[in-house]
């Protein structure tokens, strides 16, 4: 580009230009640096790489998460994690490791991660050595019906957190989506962006309450499995048999009212499609009062979504023994 | 496509390598299937509609521009002004105009059976029949010359930045820097590019977008006590302000990144000092429309005051419904002309230039009382309909201090945002383009990237729409 001002102002405009990159620059390696070791799908992904021993390894999105959540503290906190200073299993209640249960390794995300969120974790287990035989999905209702638009909109959990240069390749061959590729891209490697989550809409949100996305569920009224779960259930299970390992997938509770009352039958039915995958207990409607929004429960009644796990784990594959 | 979109972002760089490179007809062909492009994203049929627009006008206008016969020359104008206005009036008033003769018969007992037509907007319509319109009577006038060609032309009605919401662009202004083919842009460009579409990101997904849930909480409350109300009209101000006037300054930004300057469009409205002066300062690329091819052609100030106040009533009555087919917003505009008219007799003939806002008790007592006014305004813009707006302006004056559906943190977002505005309509007062041309160039950089952050970091989430685009 040829200018036709003055070189003065030419000059002064590179500088304006250098200063605003090298402010931009500092502030991206600020934020890099406090936020990134933090975010949910972030810290399941580090733990992914890392060997475990368990036989039984259990995905799934937030409801799932309640079982096992990792640290999310302060940014504070998040640069000590970084700097090694902090363990990064020790959670906010200061209780340190272990997980909920002995027999199983604990990778769940939340639905922003989306099926594919949680191929990808498996994928990275067991390139890390790892080699559960049992595979473990747990799904909040209507979970499975989640396409990639919507309030739960998957930008915030799958474009963001997958977005090496290896998954974004990956999914792209499969998809063929540019603009997919584009917030991959453009949400991944941008810390800034990554920050409007945690750092920005928290801040907002106090602001400008915004109001709560209407449940899981009710973003797809058919409650039938979407296009982009299918697919993801597909490759699953495709990875699973390729490691001799088998796929279990469990329907959470929900609140009572929350859900179709043939809501179970319908996700069996969905379920049909794929043989191979062993399908949980039939889906029990809980008490609304002891859930914060439907499908996630209020901090002092997590204990029972554990009980509810362990005795589904139980059930579903009784040739684990308890420790 | 909209400028807060990713896909935006990829279609901006490609189409200005094309126009930073490219000169002549190669130029201007890159920039008409660009705007075409970026205009198609959204719904290509409506392409047709655009492209026959701009043929009808560049026949027209060649027509009367060489004719001598003065008949001649008027019946390509009214051909013109019937097209454009047709299809205008039947895309965006069709249905307004048939749900108002249904509520007609219907007080009269007949049967309410009128079908409302299924027509979709196109997107800038009442933008681009403007801006065509306006260089048909131009060239009728005399006061511009015809294009030199059909391709020029089309790239004047279709140009990307502006194509969807303004600014409305004269042909005096606009087509010769299209004539020229590729224009360079200047240092000076450059650098007010920099400040246009950094403070406009800011003024629309920091501050318009954030605002927006309060402002859709207030209204679709049944009965909000009047504090309620006052909150959520003000909210309301800011986000149309930072909605708009930042759609406007990327779009001037974008353009002068191609070297092409586009006119002002809004300057530090909220620092207005009168109803006038805030109609020198809000989309002023509408309001000198409305002046110059509607007040003055109805005989402007001519004719003494009676007639005076009634062109001013009817440009502001056909402004209103500019924007929107409801009867909302022609009470709007007979509401402004009220203002006007008002203002008129209170203070006699208002300067003909922006007044420049000073920090004296008058000056902000005056600008005060305008924001007042403008904001009841808005409420009237804002309603759903009349019996919202008619139920609103009862709890105001019925329950002022009611703050029934108001919600504590509002008043906290609202200071943020609407601070913001003001600081940034401060800034902007004096130099609306270069605010920063005084500071030093690592403050300028750091300004600008204080507010790349607000944007990316505490921007609203979400692509979108910008308001305007409805009209």
């Amino acid at each position: 580009m040829t200018l036709s001002s003055s070189t003065s102002s030419s000059k002064a405009i590179l500088r304006t230009l250098a200063t605003f990159g090298l402010f931009c620059a500092l502030t991206e390696a600020f934020i890099q640096l406090t936020l990134h070791p933090a975010d949910l799908a972030d810290i399941r992904q580090a733990q992914a790489t890392t060997r475990f021993s368990q036989s039984c390894l259990v995905l799934g999105d937030s409801v799932a998460n309640q079982l096992a959540p990792p640290i999310d503290g302060s940014p504070i906190r998040r640069f000590a994690v970084r700097l090694g200073k902090a363990s990064r299993l020790k959670d906010e209640r200061g209780s340190a490791g272990p997980e909920l249960d002995a027999r199983c390794a604990f990778l769940t995300t939340t639905a922003g991660a989306t099926r594919i969120g949680d191929l990808l974790l498996l994928e990275r287990a067991f390139d890390a050595g790892s080699a559960p035989t049992e595979i473990h999905l747990v799904l909040s209702a209507g979970g499975w019906s989640l396409g990639r638009d919507g309030n739960w909109n998957f930008d915030d959990g799958f474009a963001q957190r997958f977005s090496s240069p290896g998954q974004i390749a990956e999914i792209y061959s499969i998809e063929h989506d540019l603009g997919l590729l584009g917030r991959q891209i453009a949400l991944g490697w941008l810390p800034s962006l990554r920050a409007r989550g945690p750092y920005g809409q928290r801040l907002l949100s106090s602001l400008v309450p915004r109001p709560a996305p209407p449940p899981l569920g009710l973003e797809n009224p058919n409650w039938s499995l979407s296009a982009w779960n299918r697919d993801a259930l597909a490759r699953i299970l495709r990875v699973t048999e390729a490691h001799h390992a088998k796929l279990y997938v469990h329907f959470a509770p929900y609140a009572r009212g929350n859900a179709p009352t043939d809501v179970g039958s319908r996700w069996k039915h969905a379920m049909t499609e794929f043989p191979a995958a062993t399908v949980g207990s039939s889906p029990e409607a809980w008490d609304p009062e002891l859930f914060r929004d439907g499908i996630h429960l209020q901090p002092q009644h997590e204990p029972l979504i554990a009980t509810w796990f362990l005795k589904e784990l139980d059930a579903t594959s009784p040739q684990t023994k308890r420790p | 496509m909209l400028f807060n979109s990713l896909v935006f972002l990829a279609f901006l760089p490609v189409a200005l390598i094309g126009a930073l490179t490219l000169r002549g007809n190669a130029w201007r062909g890159w920039v008409l299937v660009a705007s075409y492009v970026f205009y198609g994203y959204w719904d290509p049929r409506f392409l047709i509609l655009i492209a026959g627009s701009t043929v009808l006008d560049y026949v027209c206008a060649s027509r009367i521009a060489a004719s001598d016969s003065a008949p001649a020359r008027k019946r390509w104008l009214l051909l013109s002004l019937v097209v454009n206005l047709g299809v205008l009036a039947y895309f965006k008033y069709a249905n307004f105009f048939l749900d108002s003769l249904d509520t007609v018969l219907a007080r009269f007992g007949s049967s309410t059976a009128a079908t409302r037509l299924d027509i979709v907007l196109p997107v800038g319509i009442s933008f681009y029949t403007f801006q065509t319109l306006s260089y048909t009577i131009d060239v009728y006038r005399g006061d511009t010359k015809p294009a030199k060609s059909l391709l020029s032309f089309a790239t004047y009605v279709a140009f990307f930045p502006q194509l969807v919401a303004g600014p409305i662009e004269r042909s005096s202004r606009l087509l010769p820097q299209i004539e020229e083919g590729r224009v360079r842009p200047t240092a000076l460009q450059l650098d007010e590019a920099l400040w246009l579409i950094a403070v406009g990101f800011a003024k629309k997904v920091f501050i318009a977008d954030n605002l927006a849930p309060i402002v859709s909480q207030v209204f679709k409350q049944e009965h909000p006590g009047g504090l309620t109300v006052m909150v959520g009209t003000v909210a309301f101000a800011f986000q149309i302000y930072g909605d708009f006037s930042g759609y406007s300054d990327i779009a001037r930004g974008v353009s002068k990144l191609m070297g092409v300057d586009l006119m002002l469009n809004f300057h530090s409205p909220y620092l207005a000092s009168g109803p006038a002066d805030f109609w020198r300062r809000w989309h002023i690329s509408l309001s000198t429309w409305l002046r110059d091819y509607l007040y003055i052609p109805l005989g402007g100030n001519r004719g003494g005051t009676v007639r005076m106040y009634r062109n001013l009533s009817i440009t502001m009555l056909l402004g209103g419904l500019w924007h929107g087919a409801a009867w909302t917003f022609v009470i709007w505009g007979a509401y402004q002309g009220v203002l006007l008219i008002a203002e008129r007799l209170v203070y006699g003939k208002p300067p003909p230039h922006p007044a420049r806002f000073r920090l004296s008790p008058l000056t902000l007592f005056r600008t005060a009382v305008t924001f007042v006014f403008v904001c009841y305004g808005w409420l009237i813009f804002r309603a759903q309909d009349v019996h919202q707006l008619w139920a609103l302006t009862r709890g105001l004056v019925a329950h002022p201090l009611s703050t029934a559906g108001l919600t504590k943190p509002w008043l906290l977002a609202l200071l943020v945002f609407g601070g913001s505005a003001m600081l940034i309509q401060a800034a902007e007062e004096g130099a609306p383009e270069r605010p920063l041309r005084s500071i030093r160039p690592v403050w300028r950089g750091l300004i600008l990237a204080v507010l790349t952050y607000a944007v990316l970091i505490l921007g609203a989430p979400g692509d979108s729409q910008f308001i305007y685009f409805q009209f």
